[in-house]
């Protein structure tokens, strides 16, 4: 199914910006928004920053910041929050798989959109000089003939004498509902006309879609109409934000234990912990056995307990947590390739530590984690 | 002496002299301290001074001074990337900080990230690959780290990319 490319707006009083690319940036520390023309950030780049942060409006929102992305418009402005709508828009556009255009030319759709949001995405009713910019947004708007027209006006002094002039522009014009960036969302997916879908918004997210073909001959009703695009699991933080991947299953604890081999390396009678690690001994090998969950039964701090030997299964590597880590000498690989963390004199205390298998290619681990104590 | 061998002489001695004086005519036409001291403190993207810049391409001796200078008043520099690279590099460290380079798919231009462990971020950067140069402003840092978008629509940080990924390349942070 090929979605349509909606071209998002940014409309100030020196005329319209036009967002060309929103893109996730993996390895970027935070972040960042250019204009075309410039290498630098632009000068409200750290404002952007914030909005994505964690503890910001789209993270608490998702339930989760979202993965640093490069924000990239045709232009840069002095002053004020009105960017900060058509961005959380777009932010969510993007989470949900809708392409981007860059230029009136690509678009099925322009989404205009003014205004600030607080930390719960609702729109800040005020002053946005509307009928300014939509007095500078005709030509822009008339380059994309074809295209359909979605607005969030928000509430302020100039919002109805903005209506009229929108109805003006001679274009079917839809109306987003202005009270909040979920809402409208809900409003751009709703395949009701203007009104209705200002009602009754619908609940998640993930029903946002916009459909294939037919943008410009069928309308916005026409546009909006298809449904649900993006697969996933419920449990989201919000009722309507962004779903998030799946946590690892339960029941798959079982299958850890067989995947990672715990054994405890015992001096055998009569030799001590000293021998063994110089090699002296051979130390006793002594499997520990998994309980119930995700844990394994806990290892006695005996003065003959002179480490742990842990393995995994062909494929997968260990991860042992710093714990372990931390209180056992550098791990060194023994003769049957699993690896040997023999404990440091000084550090034969209390602990508890975390295993877990991973790809050996990398990746997430594959399935959840085995806690294991060493009390004495 | 015969009429040759003294004309011999004669010739050696002229070329000498046209050689001194050539290379008196060069110091002297080399930018004092000053000169040098204002290009290496110049905002970038400002004016400067072309015989500077001229001299400093073109003598070696002067390329060096103004080298060393910049070394001084950076924040930090490396002459070349620390580790041996048979490749073009995207990360490489310079004093205490990292620069690394982010490349992207679909046409996004790359990024090049600076980090600091130091508490003070520069303000500026110089590369210098053989006699090219380039200096562009940092900006502000965010959450500890600066951002600049190394666009080829942009001739000055498309350069800036392109001698980065030279491991020949010095870099000064001001």
């Amino acid at each position: 199914m090929t979605r349509p490319a909606i071209l998002v707006v940014v409309p100030t009083t020196r005329g319209p910006l036009v967002l060309r690319a929103l893109r996730p940036r993996p390895g970027l520390p935070a972040p960042a928004a250019f204009a075309d023309g410039d290498y630098r950030p632009l000068p409200w780049s750290a404002d952007y920053a914030r909005l994505c942060g964690a503890g910001g409006p789209l993270a608490r929102w998702m339930g989760r910041p979202p993965e640093p992305h490069e924000l990239r418009l045709s232009g840069s402005f002095d002053a004020g929050r009105s960017w900060e709508v058509p961005v959380c828009l777009a932010h969510g556009l993007v989470e949900s798989g809708h392409p981007l255009a860059a230029t009136p030319a690509e678009a099925d759709l322009i989404l205009w959109a003014t205004g600030a949001v607080d930390l719960d995405l609702s729109v800040l009713p005020g002053d946005y000089a509307l009928l300014d910019k939509i007095a500078r947004c005709t030509s822009l708007i008339a380059e994309a003939p074809g295209a359909a027209l979605a607005v969030l006006l928000p509430e302020g002094p100039q919002r109805a004498e903005a209506e009229a002039a929108l109805r003006d522009l001679g274009r079917d014009v839809r109306l987003l509902p202005s009270d909040s960036v979920p809402a409208a969302l809900a409003g751009l997916a709703a395949p009701q006309r203007p009104q209705q879908a200002a009602a009754s918004p619908p609940p998640r997210w993930r029903r946002l879609a916009l459909p294939a073909g037919a943008v410009a001959a069928a309308g916005l009703a026409g546009v909006l109409a298809l449904g649900a695009t993006r697969p996933g699991p419920e449990g989201d933080p919000r009722r309507d934000a962004p779903a998030v991947p799946d946590e690892t299953p339960a029941g798959t604890e079982a299958r850890i234990a067989q995947r990672v081999h715990v054994a405890e390396l015992r001096a055998p009678a009569g030799s001590s912990c000293r021998r063994v690690a110089f090699g002296a001994d051979p130390p006793e090998r002594r499997p520990v056995r998994a309980e119930a969950g995700d844990r394994l039964a806990a290892s006695r701090l005996t003065p003959d307990l002179c480490g742990l030997a842990i393995g995994a299964e062909p494929g997968l590597r260990v991860q042992v947590g710093a714990e372990l880590r931390d209180a056992a000498l550098p791990a060194i690989r023994l003769a049957d390739g699993t690896l040997g963390y023999f404990l440091r004199e000084g550090a034969r205390q209390n602990l508890v530590y975390t295993v877990q298998a991973v790809p050996e290619a990398g990746g997430p681990a594959s399935a959840g984690r085995l806690v294991h104590a060493l009390t004495r | 002496m015969s009429d040759a061998a003294r004309l011999l002489a004669e010739i050696h001695a002229a070329r000498a002299l046209v050689r001194d004086g050539l290379r008196d005519a060069e110091a002297s036409a080399r930018p004092d301290h000053a000169r040098l001291w204002a290009h290496a403190t110049r905002a970038p993207h400002g004016p400067v001074d072309l015989a500077t810049v001229r001299a400093i391409r073109s003598d070696p001796t002067t390329g060096r001074r103004y080298r060393t200078m910049l070394g001084a008043v950076a924040l930090a520099h490396a002459p070349l990337a620390a580790a041996a690279s048979d490749g073009a590099i995207v990360r490489r460290r310079v004093g205490a900080y990292a620069l690394e380079i982010l490349e992207a798919a679909d046409g996004a231009p790359p990024l090049l990230v600076l980090r600091g462990e130091a508490g003070q971020m520069p303000r500026v950067i110089e590369a210098w690959l053989d006699d090219e140069t380039a200096r562009l402003d940092l900006g502000a840092a965010t959450e500890g780290a600066v951002v600049l978008a190394l666009d080829p629509a942009v001739p000055d940080a498309a350069l800036l990319g392109r001698m980065l990924r030279d491991p020949a390349c010095a870099v000064f942070l001001l």
